[in-house]
């Protein structure tokens, strides 16, 4: 398992404890009042269990498993995937910094702006990779 | 494939089946369902979907696929796995079981403890899984190292 894939995927494993802790926690709340601002996390809840914890697993798993290329970089260049899960990630946390109210409203915007650019390096880097080896036999 | 990964995407498919279901009630026309307040269907329905169906078939197969899994089947080898399932799937049905009643304060009291069991136990099939996987998720190099050693 190539190291950018091993950080994706314990990341993705920090985000689902994350995001069922705070799952947890709102779950508690609709059985025993705990405190009225409790439902502001519910969109943390959401972006974590989605972009950090299943999203994030399928893209690491994706640049582990995917055909290797013949010739050159087996997985095409590392610099792409380490740049497509660093702004991911940079995403999920401005986001989720936004969602609490710790940060302006507009960073939302660039939370999710960040997120398109990595999801765009993402691709292009696994474009070719979705393939077959029959046709080089 | 080990016998825990078939119960993972086994039960995986039927919450599947269930959140269609589920989808589909919710789509009806109220009147045609009576007095259950539907709006309370949503978190169950994307509960079945995500944790039910998502995440059990990824954890199963991750248990699977991963490298670095045990040999030998069995609940002694694969007891994190096992811990995971029974915790996240009685978690999950209880949820679904209580989560539509809890507007209605039939029994509150015991609906209250149950929704609490249920958030404990998801959280610590969560947990679980990712004791199983955690040691799992390791470079090719440190992968051929433990197998030699």
């Amino acid at each position: 398992m190539p190291t950018a894939s091993v950080w994706m995927i314990r990341g993705s494993l920090i985000y689902l404890l994350a995001a069922m802790l705070v799952g947890a926690l709102l779950l508690v709340h609709k059985a025993v009042y705990l405190h009225p601002s409790v439902w502001q996390l519910l969109p943390l809840h959401i972006e974590m269990a989605l972009f950090g914890w299943i999203i994030q697993l399928t893209m690491g798993t994706a640049y582990w498993i995917f055909p290797r290329f013949l010739e050159g970089l087996p997985r095409g260049n590392p610099t792409y995937i380490w740049a497509a899960a660093g702004l991911f990630n940079l995403g999920i946390v401005l986001n989720g910094v936004s969602y609490l109210g710790l940060l302006p409203e507009d960073t939302f915007l660039f939370g999710r702006i960040f997120q398109v650019v990595a999801v765009m390096l993402f691709v292009g880097q696994h474009w070719k990779r979705v393939t077959t080896y029959r046709k080089h036999r | 494939m080990p016998k825990v990964t078939r119960w993972f995407i086994k039960s995986g498919m039927v919450y599947f089946l269930l959140a269609l279901v589920l989808a589909v009630i919710i789509a009806m026309p109220r009147t045609d369902i009576g007095s259950v307040g539907l709006p309370v269907l949503h978190p169950v329905l994307w509960h079945a979907l995500v944790v039910g169906w998502i995440t059990q078939i990824i954890m199963g197969v991750s248990i699977w696929m991963f490298p670095g899994g045990a040999r030998r089947e069995g609940v002694d080898s694969m007891s994190w796995s096992w811990l995971a399932f029974w915790c996240l799937n009685t978690g999950l049905l209880l949820r679904m079981g209580i989560e539509p009643f809890l507007g209605t304060r039939i029994v509150s009291g015991y609906l209250d403890v149950g929704l609490v069991l249920s958030a404990i136990l998801q959280l610590l099939g969560g947990l679980f899984y990712v004791m199983e996987i955690w040691p799992r998720v390791m470079s090719k190099q440190k992968s051929i190292s433990k197998r030699r050693s």
